[in-house]
């Protein structure tokens, strides 16, 4: 359907200024509120390959594109956190306005908005824009979704739009690309407009008691509309915010304002909203029309049973362990191609060159090493396209729905639901994703807790470990025990993530729960180029880490767990000899320190040497063990680790090294410990960097070594006593 | 013997490599308002 056919007139028609402008770059902000499409309508305009999703707060960091207009002039394209208003009362809101005033550091101000405003939701879109239009910049509406607005009922006339608003209105389906050119010519041309302005008035009292407040913001710099937006905003909000720290005097002003607003009996925190949303009311009568189709949608249909007290979270279990058990089944004959690959290039390489340190460092610690690693590609990529299809058909929504109640009976905003779902994929993102989170013991209590949502680095460590060790079992028929093993290790997690959140709740960030409002977005299927960017784009970072950090660590393991030398006595056997050079070298050294604090968790100096080396990332334990097994194996062509360590005898006694038990202790140290220095660094960076943050970052590496710690000795020991092996 | 040289010169770019890294990660730790916090190779996607 194209926007003709939606029932709205195409805003090039509407009438508009000539454009004035030179050759010069032209800075563009898009701003809007979550589930717009914004992100989409971003890529339709500088065709930049940014994620999307379609629950609500997706953007969160600072996303720029380019493109060139129909003249070939340069346009800069910045994709702001998506936000309800610019009420700064959350970090990304606080981002969004600073910009927008031109007082964000780095950031140069717009030379012209974009406000994305979804044509289904107009009356909640348009207190944004309200906003927006204050505060005299050149600004453009995008009325996107135009074609999902009407076929629920909602037709919107973008010329009546644009004579309300004062500024062009551009009718958009952003997901096929619809109004995009009209949109870049609006844009163009907008530059000329003059500056657009407040359209409804305050009462008389207000607006006296605000005239003080409005000077003295205008004295710090701001022009007239974005110092009457200012006024308002701080009489709902009371929050300053570091964009306004420089004015003078101003605390006082908004406490006097707010006195002359209450004296004159109007309620100054919902001034603001009954002045705008008494606005925008008119507005949306003469400029749009509803006729109710009477219809209950699939989307209604599917979520009866989606969001039902009941059957709801046991499809959501259901769902996850579907996905964790095709991760085994689906992967299996990759892998196995994978495993052959190295397994061949290893044997060529050994062939082709003489035997010496630099085979070995190739054989052992290169392909041994990385490939070991690399194995595991088919299993993230499988995981990320289930991700990528519950993020784009819409349910990840209603799973941060379900999981809203459990996170408020733990002491959570609902709002840290998807920081925590970040935390999945990668822990780095979700916690900056955090700043979403407007009370900061909540936003504290979830950075805390992140870590402990198993990523994509821990599933070469379980998959690894389950595949060799949790037989491929039936359960309830139609489950796989590897599957449900896999599933549990996030559960565990998960649910262990929610328990501490309480305990910090309740103990060093006492405070009180804010209900979430959040957006349901209609069903959707997903696009299959969309899906195909994002397992390509999560495979190639894989790759990325497997070639730099994982591969210049195992090139060090190596050296470590290769010199110095020893020369074993004429008529050992090779295997004996091997074993005798890795207890020699270095890292066989090192292990052996290590091993007291290990063995009460039934693990040998290797299995510390892996867990010491992999402090910087998680997945180096793998690369570790495919090392030493290498240098220590007699078949170094072999590149299947899993038979390795099942082959694998403690020195003294014979017996085996790895047991089913030693092997889900092994994974339950991996779903607590903190190891990764990239999480780290950014959790000192978010709670306030320099000491402060370095005492978070250092409490949370010790209270999750802590956990690990305890956790895997419970298992084993409790394992052990219980009768397991 | 050249095997062993050529090893060791492997062994040593590694060395600086993990070494750079890790200072680029403190150093963004260290101060909160510039970089991601994390390489380009972190697996986080950003």
């Amino acid at each position: 359907m194209d926007v003709a056919e939606a029932g709205v007139i195409p805003a090039a028609h509407a009438p508009s200024p000539a454009p004035v402008r030179g050759g010069g770059l032209l800075h563009v902000a898009l701003v809007g509120n979550p589930n717009t499409g914004k992100s989409t309508l971003f890529n339709a305009l500088t065709g930049m390959r940014q994620r999307v999703g379609n629950y609500s707060g997706v953007t969160v960091e600072r996303v720029e594109g380019r493109y060139r207009d129909a003249d070939g002039h340069p346009v800069a394209v910045l994709d702001l956190p998506g936000t309800y208003s610019l009420s700064a009362s959350s970090p990304d809101e606080e981002i969004a306005l600073a910009v927008l005033l031109g007082r964000a550091q780095g950031v140069a101000r717009p030379d012209v908005v974009v406000v994305v405003a979804d044509a289904q939701n107009l009356e909640r879109n348009l207190f944004l824009a309200s906003q927006v239009l204050e505060l005299g910049l050149p600004t453009v509406i995008a009325l996107n979704q135009v074609d999902a607005a009407l076929a629920a009922g909602t037709r919107v006339d973008p010329i009546e739009l644009t004579l309300e608003l004062g500024v062009p209105v551009v009718a958009t389906v952003a997901t096929k690309g619809e109004g995009i050119d009209l949109l870049k010519r609006a844009i163009g041309k907008a530059v000329g407009l003059a500056p657009a302005e407040r359209r409804f008035e305050l009462p008389p009292e207000a607006a006296r008691a605000l005239a003080p407040l409005e000077a003295c913001l205008a004295r710090g710099g701001l022009n007239p509309g974005a110092a009457a937006m200012e006024a308002l905003r701080l009489l709902a909000v009371n929050q300053i915010g570091p964009h306004l720290a420089h004015v003078e005097g101003l605390q006082a002003a908004v406490d006097e304002a707010r006195a002359a607003v209450e004296a004159a009996g109007i309620p100054p925190r919902s001034l603001e909203a009954e002045a705008r949303y008494g606005w925008i009311a008119g507005v949306v009568e003469r400029a749009a029309t509803h006729t109710p189709t009477g219809k209950k949608t699939l989307t209604d249909r599917i979520d009866a049973v989606a969001l039902h007290r009941v059957w709801g979270p046991l499809v959501f279990v259901a769902l996850m362990a579907l996905v964790f058990q095709s991760i085994f089944t689906w992967a299996a004959p990759l892998m196995d191609t994978v495993e052959g690959v190295f397994g061949a290039l290893g044997a060529a390489v050994g062939s082709v060159l003489p035997e010496g340190d630099l085979q070995s460092l190739l054989v052992d610690g290169v392909i041994g090493g990385v490939g070991s690693v690399l194995v595991f590609l088919p299993q993230i990529a499988i995981l990320f396209l289930f991700i990528g299809i519950l993020e784009d058909s819409g349910y990840m929504a209603r799973a941060a729905f379900i999981m809203d109640r459990m996170m408020r009976s733990v002491g959570l905003h609902g709002r840290s639901f998807i920081p925590l779902l970040s935390g999945y994929a990668c822990a780095v993102p979700g916690v900056m994703s955090t700043r979403t989170i407007e009370a900061p013991k909540d936003r504290l209590a979830t950075i805390m807790v992140l870590p402990l949502m198993s990523c994509s680095a821990r599933i070469p460590i379980y998959t690894l470990l389950i595949g060799a060790f949790i037989p491929p079992v039936a359960v309830a028929g139609i489950f796989d025990l590897r599957g449900v093993t896999l599933l549990a290790m996030y559960l565990l997690g998960t649910l262990t993530a929610l328990a501490m959140a309480a305990v910090f709740k309740k103990t060093l960030l006492k405070g009180r729960p804010r209900p979430m409002i959040m957006e349901l977005p209609p069903y959707r299927l997903p696009s299959v180029k969309s899906l195909a960017l994002s397992v390509g784009h999560r495979a190639s970072l894989f790759l990325r880490k497997a070639g730099t950090i994982i591969l210049s660590l195992t090139i060090v393991l190596w050296a470590l767990a290769t010199y110095p030398k020893s020369t074993a006595a004429p008529g050992t056997p090779p295997e004996a000899a091997q074993e005798q050079q890795l207890a020699h070298s270095l890292l066989g050294r090192m292990g052996h320190a290590i091993e007291p604090a290990v063995r009460p968790l039934g693990y040998d100096w290797k299995i510390g040497v892996g867990i010491v080396s992999s402090f910087a990332a998680r997945e180096v334990f793998v690369a570790t063990m495919g090392t030493i097994y290498g240098v220590g194996s007699a078949d170094e062509t072999s590149a299947d680790l899993r038979d390795r360590l099942r082959a694998q005898r403690h020195e003294r006694t014979g017996l085996p090294v790895y047991t089913p038990l030693v092997a889900v202790g092994l994974m339950v140290f991996y779903v607590y410990a903190m190891m990764c220095m990239s999480t780290l660094a950014v959790v000192v960076r978010e709670t306030g960097g320099g000491r402060k943050g370095l005492a978070w970052a250092g409490f949370q590496f010790a209270y999750m070594l802590a956990l690990a710690y305890g956790a895997a000795f419970l298992v084993y020991r409790g394992g052990l006593a219980l009768g397991f092996q | 013997m050249l095997q062993t040289l050529i090893a060791g010169l492997v062994v040593l770019a590694a060395l600086a490599y993990v070494g750079r890294r890790v200072w680029r990660t403190v150093l963004a730790g260290r101060t909160p308002k510039d970089g991601p916090g994390c390489g380009d190779d972190c697996g986080c996607g950003h």
